[in-house]
């Protein structure tokens, strides 16, 4: 700790021995000294010096790549170098105030007159301009890096519903939510994070819905990040996230703008970092990773439907095996005696004990499920195929796994799959293993002692201060209108209680549809 | 944290695992025979299945032999017998699955209540079994009888039973509770060794006309649990009815030209004790039955309600007629209260009965009983009239 403390003060003191709070000055080859001192070694920097006919010097410097420099010629370079200066027009009385005011009127400009200010935009990928005599720099926005577009996200993927997906831009990103929210109340406000990466973070939120208090402690827990890099929206989960040693995930991420605007609307508030298409909504609930957006785009019977089958899978994805191992180690007689025979049969020969026999099954399949995320894509079916092949036929036939473990093993996969979330089903894989081992030692004696608890774990997490559980415990059961089932949106006019509160609607009651309620007249 | 780590470790690796066994270390016991052997010992008899044989998984061989084999060993009581019984078996018997109890009638006679501890006590074994009495036999003999239906003969005789609209798998519990009750003298299923062809020499094993097992009845057992008789499989259907355990049962009438039948869904009893002017108990036993009309030979146009109101009556005529034959027969043969007339004495009159208990097997055969009937016809099938008969010969 101590060390560490030491070596963060010793970085500090290289940085400032380049005189970056300085003021700028008027005279522009003491300012190129300076900038060349601090850019040095920096390959990609590129400084245009331009004098034009008797007007004072121009330098132009920028981060090669980070702008679009075909858009830097038309626009600016080839007006002044061919068409020179507009004379005869008396307000125009420096060359500032050309390239201000004339030459680069589309793009957004700004003067600024630290040279802290001037790096930074330069780093960000603007157009620094320094003129002879002027105390104060250019900042024209040329940008043009180079960048994905918008594509449909291929982890979130949804039948009906929209097809455009975050990117790594934080600019395009806050545009899809923007176009998506055409109200002054959407606030987006910046906080810079990285001592290195200054990377551009934004708060966003819809004034007057997400309350004060969650406002206020996503800003001070934001505020407290001190780190050198931000690389993924991750980095910043795990300094903010409430209980840093759960398994499970109380941070949502996204990478859906859909998913980002319907959270805002509830009173939620959403974290954009730069250079990643993942966005953090905060507080998140065990019930919203079981949920999908395309539970709101679908009918309400058939998503109602559809989330009573998550539940179950959850389920079977955190305790099928366990419940297996224990029923036919500890308990057959609670099989039912045909099955029991059945199983009996399957197992002759088996020469694992069934707990083990569980932990290898599970072992290769989540080896198998790795392999598929990691490899090229080109290898990957061979993975499959050898997988199934080995694990799906040659295994049982050889007699080294039953044929109900290659079941069971294989349905809580699947079910493991159906978890909307992925964070959330990672979890849920990891917590198998300890369920496991519970019910191999102790049977299902150990499954409740396990159940317990995690029950009791899941319910003491809390994420920003709402509990996980909500609203189921605390129960809440106006909300729980939107959790063991969606009520259609007419019948459900309010947000989540500890988000969005009880003192506003979201709709106005009496929209069911019918013939008496509205409707032209025939 | 170190010392819960510490305690977290003792839990895991000094607790556990000692009842865990895995199912191929477990031989799994369907059925239970008792039967006695020489110098006062019991012998037990068992079915153990064999897994290998019943794998009904495709690809290889297949099953060939017997899905089962029998086993049995005697010992002075029911431990002592298993253990000299396990010295032949390779693997654990489980008694978890056990679904059947054969007794052999010559162990039933000699009674079985100092013998049958051991069905309760162990955890493993399950209350839920069915439970009959072998009819001239020992349960040995029956335990090689091979069922062509079933994999697991045993299961075949638990299925047989349940079909015909008796106590089940709840036999056993039946039977507990008559046990340890003063109003009512337990009753055990019977079966017997018959033929699938009647009257025809049965054949081999593997013949199409083997050797099965059959419904004959129930036995009626005394205070002592000793078994004093048999009742035949009509009385033990009346019998059933009165004690409220019956799920099916089909009544046949003669009906002006030919017969009519009715195949009951719901039935139900309920017994009404009183007491006559001398103090002495009697009961009137109120039978309930809906049901469908599955057979009507005369030519009886069964779509006329008023019909139907005749012969509702008729069966319930002939309903109680054959109930209250049975109560007599058992009240003048046995003298023994299997249907547990009792029972409802004590539930409704507690006082009177604390002074009617001791001398119950003596009072029962004198008890009056009146039985009444009440048969409620819900379906007629797909026809008024049989078909057989011509438009003028049908009776509206």
């Amino acid at each position: 700790m101590f060390t560490f403390k030491k070596k963060k003060s010793e970085h500090k003191k290289t940085l400032s021995a380049v005189p970056i709070n300085e003021e700028l000055s008027s005279d522009i080859t003491k300012s190129e000294k300076i900038l060349r001192q601090l850019f040095h070694n920096c390959a990609d920097f590129i400084v245009r010096p331009i004098q034009i006919n008797g007007q004072p010097k121009i330098l132009m410097f920028y981060l090669e790549g980070l702008l679009d420099t075909k858009n830097l010629e038309i626009v600016l370079l080839k007006p002044l170098f061919f068409q020179g200066l507009p004379n005869g027009l008396g307000e125009i009385s420096s060359l500032k105030q050309i390239m201000e005011q004339r030459l680069i009127p589309g793009t957004s400009m700004q003067t600024v007159s630290e040279l802290k200010k001037l790096v930074e935009g330069v780093l960000k990928g603007e157009l620094g301009i320094l003129i002879d005599g002027e105390t104060n720099a250019l900042l024209a926005d040329f940008k043009g890096m180079e960048q994905r577009n918008v594509e449909e996200p291929a982890t979130e993927v949804t039948i009906r519903g929209p097809r455009d997906g975050f990117n790594e831009s934080i600019k395009i990103n806050t545009s899809l939510l923007r176009r998506r929210i055409r109200s002054t109340r959407l606030k987006l406000e910046p906080i810079i994070i990285g001592e290195l990466s200054r990377t551009d973070v934004a708060i966003v939120y819809i004034e007057g819905i997400a309350q004060e208090s969650l406002l206020k402690e996503v800003r001070s827990r934001l505020s407290r990040i001190e780190i050198d890099g931000i690389l993924e929206s991750e980095y910043i989960e795990e300094f903010i996230e409430d209980a840093p040693y759960s398994p499970f995930p109380q941070i949502q991420n996204t990478e859906r703008p859909d998913i980002v605007t319907a959270n805002l609307l509830e009173g939620k508030v959403a974290i954009l970092v730069d250079n990643t298409p993942f966005a953090l909504i905060v507080p998140m609930t065990f019930w919203s990773g079981l949920q999908s957006v395309e539970d709101y785009y679908e009918r309400f019977w058939y998503t109602s439907f559809i989330r009573l089958v998550r539940y179950v899978l959850f389920n079977t994805a955190m305790y099928l095996p366990s419940i297996y191992v224990a029923l036919t180690t500890y308990h057959p007689k609670l099989i039912p005696t045909t099955l029991l025979i059945s199983i009996a049969a399957a197992r002759e020969g088996v020469p694992f004990p069934a707990i083990i026999e569980a932990l290898i099954m599970e072992f290769v399949f989540e080896g198998l499920r790795e392999a598929g995320i990691r490899l090229p894509k080109a290898v990957g079916s061979a993975v499959s195929i050898v997988g199934a092949l080995v694990i799906g036929q040659a295994a049982v036939q050889a007699g080294i796994v039953s044929a109900p473990m290659v079941i069971v093993v294989a349905t809580t996969g699947i079910a493991s799959f159906a978890i909307p979330r992925y964070n959330l089903g990672t979890a849920l894989r990891l917590v198998r293993f300890p369920m496991l081992l519970l019910a191999g030692v102790f049977g299902l004696y150990g499954i409740c002692i396990g159940f317990i608890a995690l029950t009791i774990h899941l319910v003491n997490l809390r994420s920003f201060g709402v509990p996980y559980f909500t609203p189921v415990a605390p129960q809440i059961p106006s909300d729980l209108k939107d959790v063991l089932f969606r009520a259609p949106r007419w019948a459900n006019k309010y947000g989540p209680l500890f988000t969005f509160g009880r003192n506003k609607q979201r709709v106005e009651g009496g929209q069911m549809p019918s013939p008496n309620n509205g409707g032209t007249d025939q | 944290m170190k010392k819960v780590f510490s305690l977290l470790f003792c839990f895991v690796f000094l607790t556990g695992c000692w009842d865990r066994k895995e199912l191929n270390d477990r031989a799994i016991w369907l059925a239970t025979g008792w039967d006695v052997a020489e110098d006062g010992k019991i012998e037990i008899s068992g079915q153990v299945v064999i897994p290998a044989n019943v794998q009904t998984q495709g690809g290889g061989g297949g099953a060939t032999g017997q899905g089962y084999f029998t086993i049995s060993a005697k010992g002075k009581n029911v431990r002592d017998a298993l253990q000299n019984m396990q010295a032949k078996l390779p693997r654990e018997a489980f008694f978890g699955h056990r679904r059947v109890i054969f007794l052999g009638e010559e162990f039933a006679r000699r009674g079985v209540k100092d013998k049958l501890d051991i069905n309760g006590r162990s955890s493993d074994v399950s209350l839920r079994t069915d439970i009959f009495v072998i009819k001239g036999g020992t349960a040995k003999d029956i335990m090689t009888l091979a069922n062509p239906l079933e994999k697991s003969p045993v299961i075949a005789t638990l299925k047989e039973h349940q079909q015909s609209g008796g106590r089940g798998d709840t036999s056993y519990l039946y039977f507990l509770i008559a046990a340890n009750r003063e109003g009512i003298r337990p009753s055990i299923p019977l079966v017997e060794v018959s033929k699938s062809l009647e009257d025809e020499p049965s054949g081999k094993d593997e013949s199409p006309k083997p050797k099965v097992l059959r419904l004959a009845g129930v036995s009626v057992f005394n205070n002592q649990l000793k078994m004093k008789g048999f009742l035949n499989t009509e009385e033990n259907r009346d019998m059933l009815w009165v004690m409220g355990a019956l799920k099916k049962m089909t009544i046949s009438i003669k009906n002006g030209g030919g017969d009519t039948s009715i195949d009951l869904m719901k039935i139900s009893s309920k017994i009404k004790p009183t007491f006559d002017k001398n103090g002495k108990p009697s009961f009137t036993v109120i039978l309930k039955g809906d049901g469908a009309i599955t057979e009507s030979n005369s030519g009886m146009d069964v779509s006329y309600s008023d019909n139907l109101r005749l012969l509702e009556k008729e069966f319930s005529n002939q309903a109680k007629a054959q109930v209250q034959k049975t109560i007599v027969k058992v009240q003048k043969e046995y003298g023994l209260d299997v249907f547990g007339f009792g029972e409802e004495l004590h539930q409704h009159h507690p006082k009177k009965w604390k002074i009617l208990k001791a001398d119950w097997d003596q009072l029962f055969p004198e008890a009056a009983i009146t039985v009444q009937a009440k048969i409620k016809i819900k379906q007629i099938g797909m026809e008024g009239p049989s078909l057989l008969y011509k438009e003028s010969e049908i009776k509206k």
